[in-house]
């Protein structure tokens, strides 16, 4: 187990090196160390105050869509599930499109952060309530609703665009966020982020032991003294904080969610108190590579993170497929 | 846990009634066993004496206390409860499920590997359980249930899976340990049910339909009335003995 | 007898209304346009369209107009035709519209074309790919409308202001990036080479600090790194002083040194006749940073 966890770390190191490598211009590793030991020249701080902050930061985003679609797998029980089950893409859209469309008179990367992490956390909150409305919540119950709202939210969201767009702020600019990307954090950002990924882990911790017997199944979680549905809501809701964290630092990134705890899962096994940090820790290492990639690719313009990451998705899911009809 | 009980149970799905004004008080120690033929609401007994199903009328109480007012934890810690249906989402081992189980003790840190030894998968240990036959399994799923040896056990059909050997054995080992705790078996097989327990529970059409000891049950008319067979009883010779019929 | 004839039939050549040939040109598309008479009722969708015909002294033929054209002034008081929702044939055909002019975006061209032409009214799309080209528009402009010569005037006068402009270019161009917009993902947008904002930059004397972008959308990191001599930005200076708040664009040397300004939008993303304004002042910007 011990080894495994050093090879994980190994490989986010890894990844973190191309990371900061890649981009607009390939710095090689010695040019990184002088940035790192505080050169003066332009390109060694624009590597220190641009690029490496937001390495770090994709990085961070990658353990929190790790840590969040950990938490979901294991409430659904379902290696297919992910974080934006339950309508927080739909309910992020919305508050990233009021904040871009929308003159608040706020300075806008804390007010995108903010309303992005609202319209997300809100939207999980509004399908619990549906959900909730017949009794005790199953996870079917949840998963309709979940449906249900992100269609509705998917809907708003289109409405809201074309409402709130004039010549100056246009479609594009929402466009653009939803299919995710990491923007350089200022210090503060970094610190908050950072503060989130600590909390997250934490949380998911916490949950571990809950999500274990939760994957026993409904009754026999029950018997081992868990309330299933009372802790399935409250799992929820930490993950989809945790989720909605990653989006409002990082946009839509599509499939992290999916693969991170999915890999852990094969690499390590299904106890979540080893899965949790490993599922961050391959997230990490996966939105690092996707972002360098996303960087490196199409200078002096980016390909938008998401994208990336969908692309990695469809040949994942072949190589699962290609598994299943092997065994 | 010294008592168990329930009163004016009613339970339904859908129009279908599933238990009707289902009254009963159980007392430790003993080991009682629920029958009845299919659809006649044993599970759902189970199910509402365990807690995991809220009756729609009447109420259960564990020890004086309604079973509401129980937490999770303080009823997982009591009692042993044994689903008859089990689908694991995760390919856990058995080491882990047994662990898991154990878990639900407030008291220290388990040792997991005696109850493994006890209840005879250590060498499964680490086997995960898409790997274990249906026999392998329900042996597990009793060692974790009972790995914090609770006051209480419910059991829906433990020895569903197993062969005829290990059915017997499942039984000495609950007969042994019903004589300090309460435990309540839904079964299938009427010969061990008449042989082990000490008191036995007919359920035909979600109602009480007779409530007496083995001896007394097996003179009950309703009895093989509601299976709708003709019973035949022989008097065994030996412990292992398995009366068979032929012809 | 003849002579009476003759005379007749010249006052009947004086006196019949000029039966105006059809006007006949080819649009930026290469399409043919066929104008039978000079439009009296004409929409120009997109302000930069309506800009081109006002300042052809076509204002009072106008009868319709997008939502968001707001210069001349006058024109916001016109009926609007549609904005940010697109474009409505219905609303445009109530203008009783003889001549539409239009640009392809945001699926104008598709929405309109066709019908408009099914429907008998001729339609003009206009392409702005260079500085040059927009003078052209006026020409054209000018004769899809009937009145060429004040087309060819209008132009020519401009041209002539641009040709000023380029007698006086210094020596050393400054590097040039004018940022047009911001992505939602922290991407921005620059004026390409290739457009006529991008032209405008060089005819206003400036060099294209990024030489090779294949979509208009850019990294900052790559800008900083490009090193601009002078850094425009095409909006208000709080949004320009927001946009240089974030991390690295201080490790700019136009930054540092206040040689980050803003344009107007209206002078530099409106390719019309106040893209010469926009050029001109911009030329006396980059000469007095040119040191």
């Amino acid at each position: 187990m011990k080894t495994r966890f050093a090879m994980m770390a190994a490989l986010l190191a890894a990844a973190l090196l191309f990371a900061a490598m890649a981009g607009h211009d390939w710095a090689s590793p010695r040019r990184l160390l002088q940035a790192l030991s505080g050169a003066a020249d332009m390109e060694s701080r624009l590597l220190l105050v641009w690029r490496l902050p937001r390495v770090v930061a994709s990085a961070l985003v990658g353990a929190l869509l790790g840590l969040g679609g950990a938490i979901f797998q294991g409430v659904f029980r379902n290696p297919l599930a992910e974080p934006y089950l339950l309508g927080a893409s739909g309910g992020a859209a919305i508050g990233a499109t009021i904040a871009l469309l929308v003159p608040l008179g706020l300075p806008g990367g804390p007010v995108l952060a903010a309303l992005s992490f609202a319209g997300a956390w809100g939207a999980t909150w509004l399908v619990l309530a549906v959900s909730g409305l017949h009794g005790r919540p199953d996870t079917a119950g949840l998963l309709l609703a979940g449906v249900a709202v992100a269609a509705m939210l998917g809907a708003l969201r289109s409405f809201l665009m074309l409402a709130l767009s004039d010549d100056t702020v246009n479609l594009q600019v929402v466009l653009s966020w939803t299919l995710g990307g990491i923007q350089t954090p200022d210090v503060i950002g970094l610190l908050l982020l950072a503060a989130f990924v600590g909390a997250g882990l934490a949380l998911a911790l916490w949950l571990a032991h809950g999500l274990d017997l939760l994957g026993l199944g409904d009754e026999q979680a029950f018997a081992f003294g868990l309330d299933p549905a009372r802790f399935a809501r409250r799992a929820v809701l930490v993950g989809a904080a945790i989720v909605a964290a990653a989006v409002a630092f990082g946009g839509l990134v599509a499939f992290v969610g999916l693969i991170a705890p999915h890999l852990a899962r094969w690499w390590i096994g299904p106890r979540h108190r080893a899965l949790m940090p490993s599922s961050a820790l391959i997230g990490a290492a996966l939105v690092a590579v996707c972002d360098g990639i996303a960087r490196a690719v199409l200078p002096p313009a980016e390909i938008p993170l998401g994208l990336v990451t969908a692309l990695i998705g469809g040949p994942f899911f072949l190589l699962l497929l290609a598994r299943r009809l092997k065994t | 846990m010294t008592r168990i009980e329930c009163r004016d149970l009613g339970a339904r799905a859908g129009g279908a009634i599933l238990l009707d004004d289902v009254s009963l008080v159980f007392e430790a120690p003993a080991l009682i066993g629920i029958l009845g033929p299919n659809g006649a609401g044993k599970s759902t007994l189970l199910r509402c004496l365990a807690g995991y199903r809220r009756p729609d009328r009447g109420e259960v109480r564990w020890a004086g206390r309604p079973l509401s007012s129980w937490t999770a934890a303080e009823r997982g810690a009591a009692c042993g409860y044994c689903p008859q249906q089990f689908e694991p989402a995760w390919d856990y081992s058995v080491a882990e499920i047994v662990a898991l189980g154990h878990d639900r003790s407030p008291a220290g840190t388990p040792i997991v590997d005696r109850t493994l030894q006890e209840y005879g998968v250590e060498a499964l240990s680490k086997r995960r359980w898409s790997q274990l036959s249906g026999g392998e399994r329900a042996r597990t799923m009793l060692a974790a249930t009972l790995a914090t040896k609770p006051p209480l056990v419910l059991a829906d059909e433990p020895g569903a899976a197993l062969d005829m050997h290990h059915r017997l054995a499942l039984l000495q080992r609950l007969k042994i340990y019903s004589g300090s705790a309460l435990v309540i078996l839904v079964m299938h097989d009427l010969d061990l049910a008449l042989r082990f327990c000490d008191r036995l529970v007919l359920l035909d059409h979600g109602k009480v339909a007779a409530d007496k000891t083995p001896a007394a049950m097996v003179d009950e008319p309703g009895f093989a009335a509601a299976f709708r067979l003709r019973l035949q009883t022989e008097p065994r010779r030996a412990d292992f003995d398995w009366v068979i019929g032929i012809g | 007898m003849r002579r009476t004839v003759l005379a007749f039939a010249c006052l009947l050549g004086v006196a019949t209304p000029a039966v105006a040939e059809p006007i006949r040109l080819t649009d930026a598309l290469g399409r043919t346009v066929e104008i039978a008479l000079p439009p009296q009722r004409i929409v120009p969708i997109f302000a930069s369209n309506t800009e081109l015909a006002a300042t052809l002294g076509l204002s009072d033929r106008i009868v319709g107009v997008e939502a968001y054209t707001r210069f001349p002034p006058e024109m916001t008081k016109k009926p609007q035709v549609g904005g940010r929702l697109g474009f409505s044939v219905d609303a445009i055909v109530a203008q009783r519209p003889d001549l539409l002019i239009v640009t392809p975006a945001r699926q104008a061209m598709h929405q309109l074309i066709d019908p408009m032409t099914r429907l008998g009214v001729p339609v003009v799309v206009l392409l702005a790919r260079s500085v040059a080209e927009v003078m052209d528009n006026l020409r054209l402009v000018g004769r899809a409308a009937g009145v060429p010569e004040r087309g060819e005037a209008v132009a020519a006068a401009l041209e002539a202001r641009l040709a000023a402009v380029q007698h006086v270019m210094p020596a050393i161009r400054p590097r040039v990036v004018m940022i047009t917009g911001k992505l939602g993902n922290g991407l921005v947008l620059i004026a390409r080479a290739d457009t006529y904002t991008g032209d405008a930059i060089v005819k206003a004397g400036g060099r294209h600090a990024l030489e090779r972008s294949i979509v208009a959308h850019v990294s900052p990191e790559a800008i900083v790194a490009a090193d601009p001599d002078v850094l425009l930005f095409a909006g208000t200076k709080a949004d320009l002083d927001a946009l240089v708040a974030q991390p690295g664009w201080r490790l700019s040397r136009a930054v540092r040194e206040g040689r980050a300004h803003t344009v107007a939008r209206a002078e530099f993303l409106i390719p019309g006749p106040r893209t010469v304004d926009g050029i001109e002042k911009l030329a006396v910007l980059l000469r007095s940073q040119g040191q």
